[in-house]
């Protein structure tokens, strides 16, 4: 199943991010897709204030992983946030040392570019891709305005996050 | 008793002056120093693991914490041997405890932990990013924090972008910091991006030395916000935009370009921000340090900025603007005179405020 929603901005893409906070439980894993700059950070950090995540959720491509604590549904819970951008393959996940955070099934766990990992794991995940979006070209003018707008692809293979994303469409999400 | 005779004659060698052990491992380098006074250098070793992090584009936490473990001794031995000076002769560690990675930062807290109790000598918690603010009293005679003053500091990092007010006090309050990327982070995403390699901002300062920073305008965040907050990432953002919409921009002879302008943006807004906190709070100093103030066209840029607006800019030489353990043990010095020691079972904090 596949979901696409366009935003014409970063905070629509928030907007988005935070909608999905709400469908959330302990032991979901997402896989955020696309490019550098397509919106990922922009999307947890909306998710993150969902979750009433206090403080500055920004990319963890530096530390690898960023982990924040939260409350849902009096259960205390955490977020662990994975940058993989810099790791190429499987095997140098053990060397790297965050196996841990990646198997914990406590957590709601978002790996950022996980392409080689999505594959090895065998969990029930979601997968949200973020693409430019270029269709509009009357925009040729205004570069700083159309780099605003993205497409983005939530796919689900297994119906516990099918279900997910059904709930998702049937929210008003701007 | 023999051991409080120890401590005093340690701590009150009349004639020759403080010497402090100065150790940061907070990221990716191991780091001891020998500094005098706050002021002399006496050493400043540095083992990089550059090479064992540049497979991964950078910095991975788990393999810089081992490293570390293997270097300690051998970079603190070097350190006193380079100086001269018997470890006896110490008469004060001080170490980074924060903000950090926090298995590399439990690396250098435990060896100064370690060797203040066998010497027993005291031993200072530093603040890494304070660190970097005093690598600029280490260059700088000028500075002296002895008679009432104010700076604007900026620190620009793989880590951190903001801006701060330090006083004579050593009271650091920060008046905005970056929003998303640091400001170094965003360059070595960009060099990767480009398939430069890694680090990225010393690819990107040499490789954009001949070319036009003009070539695109690129947009310049938050320049407008009325706060002293950064957004790098939106700059990042808008460079790929454009080398997706324009695949031709990718081309060999229009990278260098493409880094020089992306690069101008970025310093752009760090010096107009941090020019326009000297006009707020009517402030006519300024500190700049960390990783990105090596960068030569922030150094350049800012330079001339300060002659404009009769703003005298500090900057610290390179070697000092990369992580090292002088800064550390310089700042020592200072927070000691100010009557700032640690207890011997201070903590490590991967985040912190002032």
């Amino acid at each position: 199943m596949k979901l696409e929603i366009l935003t014409s901005s970063p905070e629509d893409t928030k907007r988005i991010g935070r909608s999905l906070s709400q469908l959330l439980s302990q032991g979901d894993i997402i896989f955020f897709l696309g490019e550098l700059g397509g919106g990922k950070t922009t999307f947890i950090s909306g998710t993150a204030e969902g979750l009433n995540i206090k403080g500055n959720v920004t990319s963890p491509s530096f530390t690898l992983i960023n982990i924040y604590d939260f409350v849902k549904g009096g259960i205390k819970t955490r977020l662990v946030h994975c940058d993989l951008y810099r790791i190429d393959s499987f095997k140098d996940i053990p060397d790297i040392g965050i196996e841990e955070y990646i198997y914990d099934t406590k957590s709601v766990v978002f790996v950022e570019w996980g392409c080689f990992l999505k594959e090895k794991i065998s969990r029930d995940y979601l997968e949200i891709k973020f693409e430019y979006f270029f269709e509009d070209l009357d925009a040729e003018d205004n570069p700083e305005a159309m780099n605003q707008k993205r497409k983005i692809i939530f796919s689900a293979e297994n119906s516990y996050w099918k279900q997910k994303l059904e709930l998702l469409k049937s929210m008003k999400l701007f | 008793m023999a051991e409080k005779n120890k401590l005093q004659k340690n701590n009150f060698q009349k004639g020759s002056g403080t010497i402090i052990l100065g150790i940061e491992t907070s990221c990716d380098d191991t780091c001891a120093a020998v500094v005098k006074n706050g002021r002399e250098i006496l050493s400043n070793v540095i083992s990089s693991q550059n090479e064992i992090h540049e497979k991964y584009g950078g910095v991975v936490p788990e393999i810089a914490s081992r490293k570390h473990i293997e270097m300690i001794d051998i970079v603190i031995g070097e350190a006193l041997f380079k100086a001269g000076i018997a470890p006896e002769k110490i008469n004060m560690v001080a170490v980074t405890n924060r903000p950090g990675l926090l298995g590399s930062l439990l690396v250098g807290v435990g060896a100064a932990k370690a060797f203040s109790y066998y010497n027993q000598i005291p031993l200072i918690a530093i603040n890494h990013l304070k660190a970097h603010i005093f690598a600029n009293i280490l260059a700088n005679n000028e500075i002296n924090f002895d008679i009432p003053d104010k700076y604007i500091s900026l620190i620009v990092s793989g880590g951190h972008s903001s801006l701060y007010i330090v006083d004579e006090n050593l009271t650091i309050k920060e008046i905005g910091h970056t929003v998303d990327d640091a400001v170094g982070e965003a360059f070595d995403k960009i060099a990767r991006y480009l398939n430069l390699g890694y680090p990225g901002g010393p690819v990107i300062d040499r490789i954009s030395k001949k070319a036009d920073p003009h070539f695109i305008e690129f947009t310049r965040p938050m320049l407008e916000s009325g706060d002293f907050n950064f957004s790098f990432s939106g700059i990042k953002t808008a460079l790929i935009y454009r080398t997706k919409k324009y695949p031709e921009l990718m081309k060999e002879e229009n990278i260098p370009n493409l880094t020089a302008s992306f690069q101008a943006a970025a310093v752009d807004v760090l010096i107009q921000k941090t020019i326009r906190a000297c006009v707020k709070y009517k402030i006519s100093k300024v500190l700049v340090s960390g990783g990105v103030a090596a960068n030569s066209r922030l150094r350049e840029e800012f330079m001339a900025a300060g002659d404009k607006h009769k703003i005298k800019i500090y900057i610290p030489p390179i070697n000092l603007c990369m992580d090292n353990a002088a800064m550390v043990a310089s700042l020592g010095y200072f927070e000691f005179r100010k009557g700032h020691l640690s207890n011997p079972d201070i903590d490590v904090y991967s985040r912190t405020d002032f």
